[in-house]
């Protein structure tokens, strides 16, 4: 039974048109940033949504959160749908998010322990004696001591370290069940990076979370993750187990991404076979197969018929006419 | 100190000091930074924000603010010095000499501009005589090289991609046939596939105009991919500097170490991430002695007191530590 | 990470004139001018001046011993009506600013969180009324209503109510968007903890800012109706001053109309420059 549950998701943006051009014509262009997705994450996996720009990863995250509403399709988590009844309340102290960029995730007139404490203000009516004390407790166990010192500063006060780690603090207090984390290394400086990830892994663990991770980058995936998703404008390209897609990826469009990664290792030159043009825009993807116009191995039936999402090898799932005999 | 620069040698950077003035005190971005480069080479210099690494591009290519950045220390280019020139001269080797590429291409073009005018009027200012028609054509060969087909000239930036802009960002780089090109992080803003297909133009494009090419970034997997030599910069310094083989296969700086080791990769097999203590320091209040020293896993009393001096630790590479040059 | 502490959320109000920089100059000298102005305005009872009401014996004399700053048309002390001038010029100006804040900044907040076509209508409202040109609107309205101090103000206040809604309905649109204004719905906070904790506090710089001018301008306005003879002439008023001073000036007397003109002039100018500098320190600068 999937903890996180999405069916025939779907997010449609209509393009913001101006006064004039709304009386003239009718019709609304739609961006489709999430076009029909199925998704299962497992209670306790590290699940990661692996993407470029215009994948569609965040909205996902977004509409898992219940920080938006979908088009069309459902979500549950933990048994429970968000967007039928109120229960929001409830709902949002079950499921956090972690933001991207700590800086503007972060109020810049709030005392960064206020901050954390936030959830317990209106999610769990905490006073403010008992939200203090589960604060500087928390301070102390993602890395931020003495948490005296630390409640009362700002974020502009803080390292980009400092800041993501009140982030993930702030996610956190009010004891979630599943956390969407939203590139939550890409702001942060190289040499920290290590630090953060291995707090999140471990508060993973401790607190026995189910947890979804938005990342462009395939080696944070690698590193984290036990499951991933491969995304492409708005479907998924390839699913599966962290040891499947990365010796063995299925889809062309996963092989250019990994071939297309910078490896720190200069001997591992090797002349790569990059994709030509760039990711179109989501107004009006490609027929067919949305990779065809990029794809080294594209044929007649690409340009046609979108392929469906089917199961390779056990929990191995690629969607591309070439595996389809 | 020899007076004649040796042969090849096409940029000469000596202790170069860059500080800026900012809200919160004085900071040392740049200090006591001497290096050179040798035509035809690609040097890749590393660091993370605030490693000075940016900065240093900048003061090659005069483009420090003026209102709050001062500097001292010598920049030769060619065997002549710029950092002395005077302004106009300045802005002939600027531009004609050297060219730079910067992160974000949006902001650095006209959105009320043509792409073919941007590239007509550049030429046109640093050479007048050329006449339109054949500053137009230069453009159409370098469009042509870049991957842009001639039919785009006519268009306007925002009609672009980020890597198509980029692409023309290279383009103007070009325009005037420099010996150097200096990158700063030009693929940070582009999504991975574009970042890939960049990295490769610029390879491409260097084998066939003969560039030398610094290149600066916080991505340890460019460098090592690019370029054939490497320094590693922290806290407004140069940590080490090799030839990028020995970099990664045998880093000399605790900090080269402790990164290589604790960034996480695609390559086979799984790895153990080393995890780095404490951040980065604030240039306007840096830690005594070593920059490095409250992180360094071997860390020893004369680390918080004096600063480490880059001795020799091989062929053509040397390190800044003092865990070098304590046997000797 | 720095060691110095941001001063906190009220304090933080103040900051801008404190801290090091450029335009740290402008700011001092208007807050100083201000303070010395409403300082010298608030303790006139107790400043020991002459009547500024009471008439002397010396019409339209010159400044002497006994009357440092001449008199005026009345054979009143200048000095005592420089001291009492400003009262009802400072009162007109805090009773508007305070309309303005009650009505502008919670209907451009609520507008501009609500949106769509509740906030397209708002602004067309408001944008209309911004169109009023205010001098000749304040006129009418006192002319109709009467002179007292709540009559200015009020007149005042409804031309001035588009532009705090203008400047805070901007501000909150784009801190709307940012991601901390997200986070803060993730974390379970209603729309009016939303807006009180995380828009109002970031849109409060901006406020000041045209609270400021608003001030200077309620000032001038005032000033300027008393000086075409519409307000209550009675009262000892910088812009009553100039209004006699103006006849006066036909017969010699400069120091009338030269020492009003002069504190509204300097009152102004004292609001302006800190308007200026706050704006430029709470803004980021472009490098």
């Amino acid at each position: 039974m999937a903890f996180v549950e999405a069916s025939k998701l779907k997010k449609y943006f209509p393009v913001q048109k101006s006064f004039i051009a709304q009386l003239v014509s009718r019709q609304t262009e739609y961006v489709r940033a999430v076009d029909e997705i199925d998704l299962s994450v497992m209670r306790g996996d590290v699940y990661g949504l692996v993407g470029e720009s215009g994948s569609g990863k965040t909205t996902i995250g977004r509409l898992t959160a219940a920080l938006s509403k979908p088009t069309a399709g459902r979500i549950i988590v933990g048994g429970t749908d968000p967007f039928a009844g109120g229960k929001m309340k409830e709902f949002r102290r079950r499921v956090q998010m972690i933001y991207q960029d700590p800086l503007s995730s972060l109020n810049p007139k709030m005392k960064v322990g206020d901050a954390i404490g936030e959830p317990l203000r209106y999610l769990a009516k905490k006073g403010s004696r008992e939200r203090r004390l589960a604060v500087e407790r928390l301070l102390e166990i993602v890395g931020l001591s003495p948490a005296s010192t630390f409640y009362d500063r700002y974020p502009q006060e803080l390292s980009g370290g400092q800041r993501q780690r009140v982030v993930i603090a702030r996610a956190l207090i009010s004891q979630p069940e599943y956390v969407v984390a939203d590139e939550p290394v890409a702001m942060v400086d190289v040499s920290v990076r290590a630090q953060i990830m291995d707090l999140l892994l471990r508060m993973q663990s401790d607190l026995k979370l189910t947890v979804l991770m938005i990342t462009h980058d395939l080696a944070v995936a690698k590193y984290m993750c036990n499951r991933i998703s491969v995304m492409y404008l708005g479907k998924i390209a390839e699913t599966g187990d962290n040891e499947q897609i990365f010796s063995n990826p299925l889809h062309p469009y996963t092989k250019a991404l990994m071939a297309a990664v910078p490896i720190p290792n200069p001997r591992a030159r090797t002349e790569k076979n990059v994709p030509t043009g760039e990711i179109p825009s989501a107004l009006n993807p490609p027929s067919g197969c949305r990779f065809h116009p990029r794809c080294p191995y594209a044929f007649d039936r690409c340009r046609v018929e979108e392929p469906k999402l089917l199961e390779r090898e056990p929990r191995h799932f690629v969607s591309c006419h070439l595996y389809e005999k | 100190m020899r007076s004649t620069l040796a042969s090849g040698t096409l940029l000469k950077i000596e202790s170069l000091n860059v500080e800026y003035v900012s809200p919160r005190g004085v900071a040392k971005a740049v200090q006591d930074v001497s290096l050179e480069l040798q035509a035809g080479e690609t040097l890749g210099i590393v660091g993370e924000s605030g490693s000075g690494k940016s900065t240093l591009g900048f003061a090659v290519m005069g483009l420090l603010p003026r209102s709050t950045a001062s500097w001292s220390g010598r920049i030769l280019f060619e065997g002549k010095e710029i950092s002395s020139f005077d302004e106009a001269h300045a802005r002939e080797v600027r531009g004609r000499r050297v060219a730079m590429i910067f992160q974000d291409p949006m902001t650095s073009l006209n959105p009320v501009k043509k792409i073919g005018d941007h590239f007509i009027e550049y030429i046109r200012t640093h050479e007048p005589t050329v006449s339109r028609g054949e500053a137009a054509k230069r453009a159409a060969a370098i469009m042509h090289d870049l991957g842009i087909p001639p039919a785009r000239m006519a268009d306007y930036p925002h009609q672009f991609s980020g890597g198509m802009r980029q692409r023309v960002m290279i383009g103007l780089a070009l325009a005037l046939n420099p010996a150097l090109i200096i990158a700063d992080e030009p693929t940070t803003a582009l999504d991975v596939i574009v970042e890939a297909q960049i990295l490769q133009l610029l390879a491409d494009l260097k084998k066939k105009y003969s560039l030398s090419v610094i290149l600066i970034t916080h991505n340890m997997g460019i460098v090592a991919q690019m370029a054939d030599r490497v320094a590693v910069m922290y806290s407004g310094k140069i940590a080490e500097i090799a030839p990028t083989i020995d970099i990664f296969e045998n880093p000399k700086h605790p900090y080269t170490q402790a990164l290589l080791q604790s960034i996480p990769t695609v390559e086979a097999g799984r790895k153990v991430l080393k995890v780095i203590p404490g951040y980065p320091p604030d240039l306007t209040n840096p830690p005594s002695g070593c920059p490095f020293h409250p992180r360094c896993p071997y860390v020893f009393d004369k680390c918080r007191v004096e600063e480490p001096k880059l001795a020799p630790t091989g062929a053509n590479a040397s390190a800044a530590c003092h865990l070098l040059t304590r046997r000797s | 990470m720095s060691d110095k502490k941001t001063p906190g959320f009220a304090r933080s109000l103040f900051a801008p004139f404190f801290a090091r920089g450029s335009g740290r100059g402008f700011m001092i000298a208007g807050l100083v001018i201000i303070v010395v102005v409403v300082g010298m305005s608030a303790l006139a009872p107790f400043l020991g001046t002459q009547s500024p009401t009471t008439p002397g014996s010396c019409v339209d004399c010159p400044p002497s011993r006994e009357h440092p700053l001449g008199t005026d048309i009345g054979a009143r002390d200048m000095l005592a009506r420089v001291v009492w001038g400003g009262r009802f010029l400072l009162v007109v100006g805090v009773l508007a600013v305070l309309i303005c804040m009650a009505i502008g900044v919670p209907l451009g907040l609520l507008s501009a969180y609500r949106g769509g076509m509740v906030d397209r209508v708002v602004t067309l409202l408001l944008d209309s009324i911004y169109a009023f040109p205010s001098l000749i609107f304040s006129l009418i309205i006192v002319l109709v209503f009467g002179t007292s101090v709540f009559v200015y103000a009020l007149a005042i206040a409804v031309v001035y109510i588009p532009s705090y809604f203008r400047v805070v309905r901007s501000q909150t649109l784009t801190v709307k968007e940012l991601p901390y204004v997200d986070a803060a719905k993730s974390v379970g906070a209603g729309r009016f903890a939303t807006i009180g904790r995380y828009i109002w506090p970031n849109v409060i710089p901006s406020v000041v800012v045209v609270a400021t001018i608003n001030f200077a301008d309620a000032i001038l306005i005032t000033a300027g109706l008393d000086f075409i003879g519409v307000g209550d002439l009675l009262k000892p008023d910088w812009g009553v001053d100039l209004y006699y001073g103006r006849t006066a000036v036909l017969s010699g007397a400069w120091w009338i109309i030269a020492v009003s003109g002069l504190m509204i002039l300097l009152t102004t100018l004292g609001f302006s420059l800190i308007s200026e500098g706050y704006a430029e320190r709470t803004n980021p600068k472009l490098r």
